[in-house]
């Protein structure tokens, strides 16, 4: 063992080893500081990765803008006017509501039309009442005669009933007396006929002067209470200032609109571009249905060269650029095509296909996105 | 030791340093430090030894090389060493010559198998040499290969109390963590300090002790070339003169 008590000049290991252990723990004790705190944490530079197509879809900003905002807009001088969808078959903007004509001018109208109708309605009622009274006459004189005839008929009646009661009772010695009965009663009949006749006549007069003098009565009242209303009715339109009115009269003028773009609100300083800002992008979908429209405008005036009839060529990639509104702002141009030369010919009849159909129509809607479809490069399979 | 006191304690003061790590610690893990500090303690005490012993040796297998190849007298050489325990090439020269001497005492003149006595002592002398220059040496390659596991058994006791410990407190943030683990890994960390060394002075010193004792063997050898062909010569001699 090395263990020894002693201090051995030719084995001096366990001595030095243990005075040198001692030593470098005493110095790791005191002289290094064994744990120290690590510094702040600095964070790295971020770093983002994007493709291609997104660094071509950053919006670039205004170059003499002073700062970078911090939350950077679009620039926009007045807010966008607000897009409403209509049903389809319906304006595209909806049509202002003419303005009312002035209130007074329809009171006018109104209070004519209602005198017309009243004078009207009285001239009917005059002439319905003289027709009333006429067959009121008519009926009271038909009443009397029938009256009349009843009476002579029941008068008649009892004559021959009291004849043949005289008749059975008294022999014929009162014959006499009898046609002298009948002559009598006869002449008297006669006699209150006659005036009856007379005094109808005169009650039907009368009759027919108080109607009249009754309906001149009422409408003259009437005539009256209608000047008093129009004057009425004009003088509250005169007070009350209708703002509908207003704002329909004035939606019909034509506003002054500025040029300037516009946006969701006004932003007039623009910033210094931003690097997380995109612009507006189609999405797969709206992407092949916009391809899809303009395969099938170009397919039209696509003519396939006989060569390509057998069908084995190479699609060509063409370079389309496009304005904003469907023409081309670049001549086509074949990105990449076949090898051979049926290739080369669906290649070069592709472009003039191409040529020939611009303008293409782009529908609206693909509109906002047309930072994404200016430059198209796109593989047409026309075949 | 109750692990949500632990729990409870250990945030208080973290006490970083090699003592606070040590203080800290579980109890088996402070054995296990304890261990593997002597062990290392004893390691380094061997490797200093062991190179001083080496040096020594080799300074006097030179010495005694220049002593024996100057010409001098065996006879004279085995006298001035024959005083004091040899060690190295002075004790193969020493065992051989006794041998020899012993064969010429009696009157018998044992020369017939003299030769093989020679070389038979020459290799026990050889190996006790060798026996004597690489002892300890295996305490060295212990501790180089079974420091680290120690340690490792230290640390993994360390990391289950810790982890007891955040089981009671409920709380793994990294700070109620930490600590743990850092004086269980201590534990490894000191297994490493002292079988790096261990492993290393294990390697070389092996080296040196092969290179003496092939020195040794080369020795003897030609000494026991020399001794055969004194014996020969004296055999011829004695069939002359009978």
């Amino acid at each position: 063992m090395a263990l020894k008590d002693h201090f051995n000049p030719s084995e001096p290991g366990f001595w030095v080893s243990g005075v040198a252990h001692a030593a470098v723990l005493t110095a790791a004790l005191v002289g290094l500081p064994f744990a120290s705190t690590f510094p702040e944490a600095q964070e790295g530079i971020p770093v983002e990765i994007i493709t291609d197509n997104q660094f071509s879809q950053i919006t670039k900003g205004e170059t003499d803008a002073k700062s970078v905002q911090p939350t950077p807009k679009p620039r926009a001088d007045r807010i966008a006017d607000k897009v409403e969808q209509n049903a389809p078959g319906e304006d595209k903007t909806n049509a202002p509501a003419p303005p009312k004509r002035p209130e007074d001018m329809k009171v006018a109208e109104e209070e004519a039309a209602a005198a017309a109708a009243a004078a009207k309605a009285q001239e009917q009622a005059k002439a319905e009442a003289a027709a009333k009274a006429e067959a009121a006459a008519k009926a009271q004189a038909e009443a009397k005669a029938e009256a009349e005839r009843q009476a002579i008929e029941k008068a008649e009646a009892e004559a021959i009933e009291k004849a043949k009661a005289t008749e059975q009772a008294k022999a014929e010695a009162e014959a006499k007396a009898r046609a002298e009965a009948k002559a009598k009663a006869e002449a008297e009949a006669e006699a209150k006929r006659v005036a009856e006749a007379k005094a109808k006549a005169k009650a039907e007069a009368e009759a027919k002067a108080k109607a009249e003098a009754e309906a001149k009565k009422v409408a003259e009242a009437k005539a009256k209470a209608e000047a008093e209303a129009k004057a009425r009715k004009e003088a509250q339109v005169a007070k009350k200032l209708d703002m509908g009115d207003l704002k329909q009269f004035l939606d019909n003028k034509d506003k002054s609109r500025s040029s300037g773009a516009t946006g969701a609100e006004v932003q007039k300083t623009a910033s210094l571009g931003t690097a997380t800002g995109t612009a507006a992008k189609l999405n797969p979908s709206q992407r092949d249905a916009l391809m899809g429209l303009l395969r099938d405008q170009i397919a039209r005036c696509y003519t396939a060269p006989i060569s390509a009839s057998g069908g084995d060529s190479t699609p060509p990639m063409l370079d389309i650029r496009l304005n904003q509104d469907g023409s081309l702002s670049r001549e086509p141009t074949v990105m990449r095509a076949g090898s051979s030369s049926t290739d080369r010919a669906v290649a070069d009849a592709a472009l003039r296909a191409v040529r020939r159909c611009a303008p293409y129509r782009v529908p609206t809607q693909y509109m906002q996105f047309y930072s994404d479809w200016q430059i198209l490069n796109v593989q047409f399979d026309l075949s | 030791m109750n692990p949500a006191d632990v729990a409870q304690a250990a945030p208080v003061a973290h006490d970083l340093s090699f003592f606070g790590l040590f203080w800290q610690a579980h109890f088996i893990v402070k054995l296990v430090m304890i261990g593997l500090l002597a062990a290392s303690v004893w390691c380094w005490a061997i490797i200093i030894d062991k190179t001083l012993l080496y040096a020594r040796t080799k300074r006097a297998m030179d010495r005694f090389e220049d002593v024996f190849w100057s010409g001098q007298s065996l006879e004279e050489l085995f006298r001035s060493l024959q005083s004091r325990p040899a060690t190295g090439l002075a004790a193969v020269f020493v065992a051989a010559m006794r041998e020899w001497k012993r064969s010429f005492e009696g009157s018998a003149r044992s020369f017939q198998s003299l030769s093989q006595r020679i070389d038979k002592v020459l290799d026990v002398t050889i190996q006790r040499e060798v026996e004597r220059l690489d002892s300890r040496l295996m305490i060295l390659a212990s501790i180089g290969s079974a420091g680290p596991y120690i340690g490792l058994f230290g640390t993994v006791v360390g990391i289950m109390n810790s982890f007891t410990s955040i089981a009671a407190s409920k709380n793994t943030s990294l700070a109620v963590v930490a600590p743990g683990i850092a004086e269980a890994l201590f534990a490894t960390a000191i297994g490493l300090f002292a079988a790096i060394p261990a492993v290393l002075a294990y390697n070389k010193l092996q080296s040196e002790v092969g290179k003496l004792q092939s020195r040794l063997e080369g020795f003897a050898d030609e000494f026991s070339a020399i001794l055969s062909r004194q014996i020969d010569e004296r055999l011829a001699h004695t069939s002359k003169a009978a």
